[in-house]
């Protein structure tokens, strides 16, 4: 049988820079893979050429060996493509919506109705028909992407992201979705994700960086190269940091990713022994080696270097006293245009604490993380940052709160040091105090080199740094972070989350927010938020209690969707 | 049904239900245009009426009286008598009057006994159009009056050489009929780009566009489909304009149908295939806005003639106005709609419109086939 997809020496640039650069691989028939790479990174350009949306300039793409230039009418009759985005009108109903691609793809009416009856049930749709694409939710909405896709039974399926904001639970649902469609349908999927867990579940997957293929092969064959590199090392909840910042300085120690009981070692060689008499067997639930694993040792054995975690000592917030948390929230509820989107939500985040948000993208978690950072007012309940009520004093309090929303630098065209003054300027400490704050940020945070340089033109992970300073330069009690792995590479999520453990060592609570399973992993507690997922009546968000008293020690996919899985159950019962 | 043909209706249906379920697109389409001809039609008038003018009068006689009398009279002028000379200048300077007429100790003896009265008028030149018409009103209401005292003492009643002027085609000289048919022209070159520049702006920003793109559809059937759709919504814009002026506002309609509805009907396509340009070439929906404004509204209201007479343009600036649309449909319906078929007129003009429109839609066309490869 042909291969589904064969790529040579593909090429494309823009504006004179390659986006992809003499990309090769070759995707067996009716096989299910993946292409993740951090943002920038090819990934959308690539699928658009093999959708035949966009020209390569060198190389060349066929599909179950038709040329996408020179036959692109005939390839065009046998994939179907979900770009990135809703991808829907928002104006038409589920069933207009999907029509419309019948039509176009020639679906002639008289067999329609079957095919329609099929798809809808391939992906879960069939009580929704008729409602309007602008009123599911997120899931929903990616579920007719993908139905208008397989209006005409494609046999390559190409999805750009399908999965990108959704909660593990549904992207693992999908996921699930996309397994049926390969195993029983026949149809070969090619998809884009910035999420390894997604990719781990997929036959194949293709890595790429600066356009450029770092791997490409299976995910347990990638693991397992990685396997022999890694080590897990027992630790104590209070010595993890430090023990951490101490191995991260040994020789032939590539990254350490701190957990709450262990620490997980990459080394650059097999055969390299850890300094440590602590040393345990892997693989242990956390420890098993992940694909973003292997990755990080692909783009350490090409030498790209990662930035030194940093030791924050002078740049450590006022201790509180002692037994006092960083955020309390305490039954906070709020709605937006009279639709209940956050409700009974309870939480405290003890100092040096880090706590998962995890859950969609959507209405109801900007509507929490605006609440929390006095952009909203609640129409019940109490939050208090650093001790003081954002309520009654509102100014003091978001005194004591950094807000992360993005890992990039916030003002491109500033450099670092001009960012990190105009961020004091905005606090409370007095100039002398300010002056030297920044210097010793600076240093500690590696930026001291590139303090004059326009921040834009830094590296991600540098980029990432400045936005950390400029976050920590009042000295927060409360750090809050949106999505921070998502569009990052590799290396800098690591370095996210090295720094992060840093700041949390240095005594500031963390609030993450997030939708990778990863990301839930490395957190000490997790806080499970379910927002609507169907049409209707607007559900309130939910706080899974069991999960958040729970340690995640194995928060891993599995259970993270189990409690999904029981919050819905106990909704739709209560 | 070829394939091609069903996909072309399928796209035109989608394109009809969006609109008919987006309110904002239905209100600038329809709704806008007919509030903004309401508003533009009794709102803004080149005519100056009841300008408020003072007149100073230092000594009153019958003479004065009988002079401020012709002015108080006037339609043009509101006037308002005065007798304090600050006073009066101090109004002119604040522009509480428009113009103030002199009339002081010398007049009225000068005038009877010397047959030159000397009259100061004073105008405030800020507006330079009222104070041409100030001016030569007030000079006219002299020298009127001013020749009847003559001829009354002298001759009696005699009969003069006199003009009788008459008007064609706007009898009434109301600015109104002559300025409505330019707002239509002006409001489309605005409503239908943004129309089209919008929506094709906002599929690239859903992404919508790349998941139709990927399928058979191809890029210039998924143009033409909106291209066609949005032909009926902006003839139906066009229709309503229409309607509204000749039974509401009162314009005559001298012409026939025909020119008119060929006339809507290029220009409409000018206009959305002007839209569907700016959308290929921009980004993003705020960037396809900004390049309809300057590309649709102000070559309209500047290159149309609607305000400014292009024959007193330079002559490269009339050139510059032969590729502006609104140009051709100005003039067709000023014809149409004040003169009647003048196909003297109307054929130069549909020609020019329809040699624009021709190539506005081959653009698209090309412009597409550049930019998807």
């Amino acid at each position: 049988m042909t291969d589904a997809i064969i790529s040579t020496g593909l090429v494309k640039r823009v504006g004179g820079a390659a986006v992809i650069d003499q990309v090769d691989f070759t995707m067996p028939s009716g096989e299910l893979w993946s292409v993740i790479a951090p943002r920038g990174g090819g990934r959308t350009t690539l699928i658009r050429l093999i959708a035949g949306l966009t020209r390569p300039d060198a190389g060349a793409i066929r599909i179950f060996g038709r040329d996408t230039v020179r036959e692109a009418t005939a390839v065009q009759d046998i994939i179907g493509y979900v770009p990135q985005g809703v991808g829907s009108y928002d104006t038409l109903t589920v069933g207009e919506n999907f029509k419309l691609h019948a039509d176009l793809r020639g679906v002639t009416p008289d067999i329609c109705p079957a095919r329609w009856r099929h798809v809808l049930g391939l992906s879960g749709l069939t009580h929704l028909t008729d409602h309007r694409a602008a009123d599911l939710s997120l899931f929903a909405r990616r579920r007719l992407a993908l139905a208008c896709a397989l209006a005409a039974m494609p046999r390559l399926l190409l999805l750009d992201e399908l999965t990108a904001g959704l909660d593990p639970a549904s992207r693992m649902e999908m996921l699930d979705v996309l397994r049926r469609l390969a195993g029983d349908e026949k149809i070969s999927i090619f998809m884009s994700t910035t999420y390894t867990d997604e990719a781990e579940r997929c036959d194949g997957v293709v890595f790429l960086t600066d356009g450029r293929r770092v791997a490409c092969g299976a995910p347990r064959e990638l693991t397992a190269l990685a396997a022999r590199r890694m080590r897990a090392v027992a630790v104590t909840a209070a010595d993890r940091h430090a023990t951490a910042a101490w191995l991260r300085g040994q020789d032939g120690v590539i990254d350490v990713e701190v957990q709450r009981t262990c620490l997980k070692v990459i080394t650059d060689h097999p055969d390299r022994e850890v300094p440590s008499q602590l040393t345990v067997a892997l693989p242990s639930a956390t420890t098993a080696p992940r694909l973003d694993d292997a990755f990080v040792c692909l783009l350490h054995d090409r030498g790209v270097a990662m930035l030194a975690a940093p030791v924050l000592h002078a740049t450590a917030p006022p201790r509180p006293p002692s037994g006092a948390s960083v955020l309390e929230v305490r039954g906070l509820a709020a709605r937006r245009h009279r639709r209940v989107l956050v409700h009974g939500i309870g939480l405290t985040i003890a100092p040096g604490e880090i706590v998962g948000l995890i859950g969609p993208d959507g209405p109801g978690r900007d509507l929490l993380i605006r609440l929390l950072c006095g952009l909203e007012r609640p129409s019940a309940g109490v939050i208090t940052i650093g001790g003081i009520d954002l309520g009654n004093d509102r100014r003091r309090a978001l005194a004591r709160l950094a807000h992360i929303d993005s890992a990039a630098s916030p003002y491109p065209d500033l450099a670092p040091v001009q960012i990190l003054q105009f961020f004091a300027s905005a606090g409370s400490l007095r100039r002398a105090e300010r002056e030297s704050r920044i210097g010793s940020l600076l240093t500690e945070l590696g930026l001291k080199d590139v303090a004059a340089v326009p921040s834009g033109s830094l590296s991600t992970a540098l980029q990432w740094r400045v936005a950390l300073a400029a976050a920590l330069v009042n000295a927060p009690a409360l750090m809050l972070l949106a999505a921070p792995r998502a569009h990052l590479d590799p290396l800098t999520r690591r370095l996210v989350w090295s720094d992060v453990g840093a700041v949390a060592a240095a005594g500031t609570g963390v609030l993450i927010a997030s939708q990778a399973t990863e990301d839930a992993e490395l957190c000490d507690r997790v806080l499970l938020l379910d927002f609507d997922r169907i049409a209707g009546p607007a559900l309130p968000a939910k706080v899974a209690e069991t999960a958040v008293q729970k340690r995640p020690g194995s928060a891993t996919l599995a259970a993270l969707s189990a409690l999904f899985a029981r919050l819905r159950q106990g909704r739709s019962a209560g | 049904m070829t394939p091609r043909q069903r996909r072309m209706i399928a796209l035109i249906a989608k394109e009809a239900r969006q609109t008919a379920r987006n309110r904002t697109a239905l209100g600038v389409a329809l709704a806008g245009p007919i509030v903004l001809l309401l508003l533009f039609a009794y709102g803004v008038s080149l005519e100056t009426e009841r300008v408020p003018l003072g007149i100073f009068v230092e000594h009153s006689t019958p003479d004065t009286r009988d002079l401020a009398g012709a002015f108080y009279n006037a339609h043009y002028f509101h006037a308002v008598i005065m007798d304090n000379r600050r006073v009066a200048l101090d109004k002119l300077a604040t522009g509480e009057v428009g113009g103030l007429i002199v009339l002081d100790e010398d007049f009225a003896r000068a005038a009877v006994a010397e047959g030159n009265a000397p009259v100061q008028v004073l105008v405030d030149g800020t507006d330079a159009r009222i104070a041409r018409q100030v001016s030569n009103y007030a000079e006219g209401a002299v020298a009127t009056w001013l020749a009847q005292r003559t001829l009354a003492g002298r001759i009696g009643s005699a009969n003069s050489v006199g003009s009788a002027p008459r008007v064609w085609f706007n009898s009434e000289i109301k600015s109104r009929y002559f300025l409505v048919p330019g707002i239509i022209g002006l409001l489309m070159a605005v409503i239908g780009p943004l129309l089209s520049a919008l929506m094709v702006a906002r599929e690239r920003e859903q992404g919508t566009m790349d998941s139709i793109l990927a399928t058979p559809a191809s890029p210039r059937e998924f143009m033409y489909a909106k291209l066609i759709f949005y032909m009926s919504l902006g003839v139906a814009a066009m229709t309503l304009m229409l309607l509204v002026s000749v039974y509401v506002i009162g314009v005559p309609f001298r012409g026939t149908l025909r020119p008119l509805v060929m006339a809507t009907m290029l220009f409409v396509a000018c206009n959305l295939a002007l839209g569907l340009l700016i959308s290929i070439t921009s980004r993003n929906q705020l960037a396809a806005v900004q390049l309809t404004l300057t590309t649709g509204f102000l070559p309209a209201y500047m290159l149309s003639g609607f305000l400014f007479d292009l024959r007193n343009a330079p002559a490269p600036i009339q050139w510059l106005s032969l590729i502006v649309p609104s140009r051709y449909v100005v003039s067709i319906l000023q014809t149409t709609l004040l003169v009647g078929d003048e196909w003297r007129i109307l054929l130069p003009d549909l020609g020019g419109l329809a040699l624009l429109a021709i190539a506005l839609v081959a653009g698209v066309g090309l412009l597409l086939r550049r930019r998807m490869s």
